[in-house]
């Protein structure tokens, strides 16, 4: 009997031995990119940045301005971050489960909200919070907050679930047969593993969280971008804003995506070892 | 007293029938071995006990519990009977010490301390007590396969299923395992045992099933199976089996 590979393709390659670069050259990299970009914004040239342009930038008045619109984007997003991951998986879990009354509203939400315009959401929930006061939150910011948190657990419930059934049968049986019940199996088998393996993706499409929370310009918010507008119209530097306010929101992203990397690393997910799968493709190749 | 019990179990894949009128009793502290040719059923069969595959008709007795029965308390029968399968199946995200420990702690409750240092004597008994909190990817298969078997130990079972344990581990790491499984037997536990390991057959299982087609052909103790199988399935089986 040929045994199958218990898992999807790429827990086929073979542990590599190479030297791991990345670590270092993603550093050089982004330094470089950073040398680069004044360039490609026209530092210098007829009608591009000029440096004198800065200036006004860097005096104390002009970064508190921006960094309370940057405070307010990276709060914004982490806040739809944290709510909606939580989301995503239940509604994951619901696009799998078994019983159609989970199942059907599970699909129904996330087809449906993934293929809304951000930009839509933010409007319809800014006009549904209608015109009373709140507390602790103004109104334009929570309108961002639960656009891009159902937004965002839509997306990522499609991604969680592609991890959950990416993992091997072989991994719902082993939990099964000690006699755990499926919360339970979710819980501390089955959730974790996909988590670590749909890493990037979530991540990646956090990045995005913090991207769209510029959107929330249209319903008059101070997030950063809004706030680089403002800030350009006094000094009449818009070239110049705009290159700090980017740098802005690559910071955070770039962080970000560090984290990431730290995570994937702890990683310990072969399952098999390497004379094992050396045997099953021998084995196969007959 | 039979402590395993099938009776005219039948299953279905679609058109394909599967199980054809299963009856097979396992007594308590039994050893029996299924062996058959890919296919006939034997693996479907051993994972019928525990529900990993339901059947469709026929009835399933374990320890009094009928699992062909939906309603049957099956989460709690399972903690009952340990399974160890072909590819380990450990939870790649946690050590060795863990994977022992999960069950114990998480569904029957035991308390950490008591867990880890019950999970400490399995990993001595199943001899690798130095790989406690090596992750799964650090072992080698024959390691993997004992720590699956210190796990399944861990909830105290009162049967062990074993389906394939062997079939996907190098010659030498075969050894380490069925010396484990056989020490597990000369304990009294009783065993339900899916292999081509015919040495182990031989010298362990109190009797031995031979499926084809997804129908038991013949029940004997190995010596009659080995020296004077009744049916011609069989023969032509055992004859390709042991010839090299």
């Amino acid at each position: 009997m040929i045994p199958r590979p218990p898992t999807s393709r790429p827990e086929w390659r073979l542990p590599g031995r190479s030297v791991n670069w990345e670590p270092w050259l993603a550093p050089v990299g982004v330094a470089l990119l950073l040398l680069m970009l004044p360039f490609v914004f026209g530092l210098g040239r007829e009608g591009g940045m000029e440096l004198a342009n800065f200036e006004p930038l860097f005096r104390l008045s002009t970064l508190q301005f921006l960094a309370f619109g940057l405070v307010w984007t990276v709060s914004v997003a982490l806040v739809a971050i944290l709510v909606s991951l939580p989301l995503a998986t239940l509604f994951a879990l619901g696009r799998l489960s078994g019983r159609g009354f989970i199942r059907w509203p599970s699909i129904a939400y996330i087809e449906g909200i993934r293929s809304l315009p951000v930009l839509l959401l933010i409007f319809y929930m800014f006009f549904r919070l209608g015109s009373g006061q709140l507390p602790f939150v103004s109104k334009d910011a929570l309108a961002v907050i639960i656009a891009l948190t159902l937004y965002t657990a839509a997306v990522n419930a499609e991604v969680i679930r592609a991890g959950i059934v990416s993992l091997p049968k072989g991994q719902f049986e082993a939990a099964q047969a000690l006699g755990m019940t499926y919360p339970r199996m979710m819980q501390s088998v089955i959730l974790p593993q996909s988590f670590r393996r749909v890493l990037p993706t979530l991540i990646a499409q956090f990045t995005t969280v913090v991207k769209d929370t510029s959107l929330g310009a249209i319903i008059g918010t101070v997030e950063l971008a809004q706030r680089g507008r403002i800030v350009f119209q006094g000094f009449r530097n818009p070239l110049e804003t705009y290159f700090v306010v980017a740098i802005m929101y690559f910071v955070v992203n770039f962080i970000l995506g560090r984290i990431s990397l730290r995570i994937q690393r702890r990683r310990k997910t072969t399952p098999l070892p390497r004379e094992v799968q050396e045997k099953l493709f021998a084995d196969e190749m007959g | 007293m039979p402590i395993i019990e099938l009776k005219a179990v039948n299953k279905w894949y679609g058109d394909h029938h599967v199980l054809k009128d299963i009856d097979l009793t396992v007594d308590e502290g039994e050893v029996v071995v299924i062996l058959g040719p890919s296919g006939s059923g034997k693996s479907t069969t051993i994972r019928s006990i525990n529900r990993l595959e339901p059947i469709q008709k026929g009835e399933i007795w374990v320890d009094g519990v009928p699992v062909h029965d939906p309603k049957a308390p099956i989460n709690k029968l399972r903690q009952e009977v340990g399974m160890v399968f072909q590819l380990f199946n450990l939870f790649p995200h946690l050590t060795a010490l863990e994977n022992i420990t999960l069950a114990p702690i998480k569904v029957k409750h035991m308390s950490r301390g008591e867990a880890e240092q019950r999970a400490r004597e399995l990993l001595v008994t199943v001899g690798i007590p130095e790989k406690a909190d090596a992750y799964p990817a650090q072992l080698s298969g024959g390691q993997q396969q004992r720590v699956a078997i210190a796990r399944a130990l861990a909830m105290q079972p009162k049967i062990m299923l074993f389906d394939e344990p062997t079939s996907a581990l190098d010659p030498e790491m075969i050894k380490e395992v069925l010396d484990v499984m056989v020490a597990l037997a000369g304990k009294g536990m009783t065993m339900v045992v899916v292999t081509h390991e015919m040495g182990f057959a031989r010298n362990v299982a109190n009797r031995m099933v031979f499926m084809d087609d997804g129908q038991i052909v013949e029940v004997a103790t190995p010596a009659q199976l080995f020296s004077n199988p009744q049916h011609e399935r069989t023969k032509q089986f055992l004859n390709n089996i042991l010839k090299h």
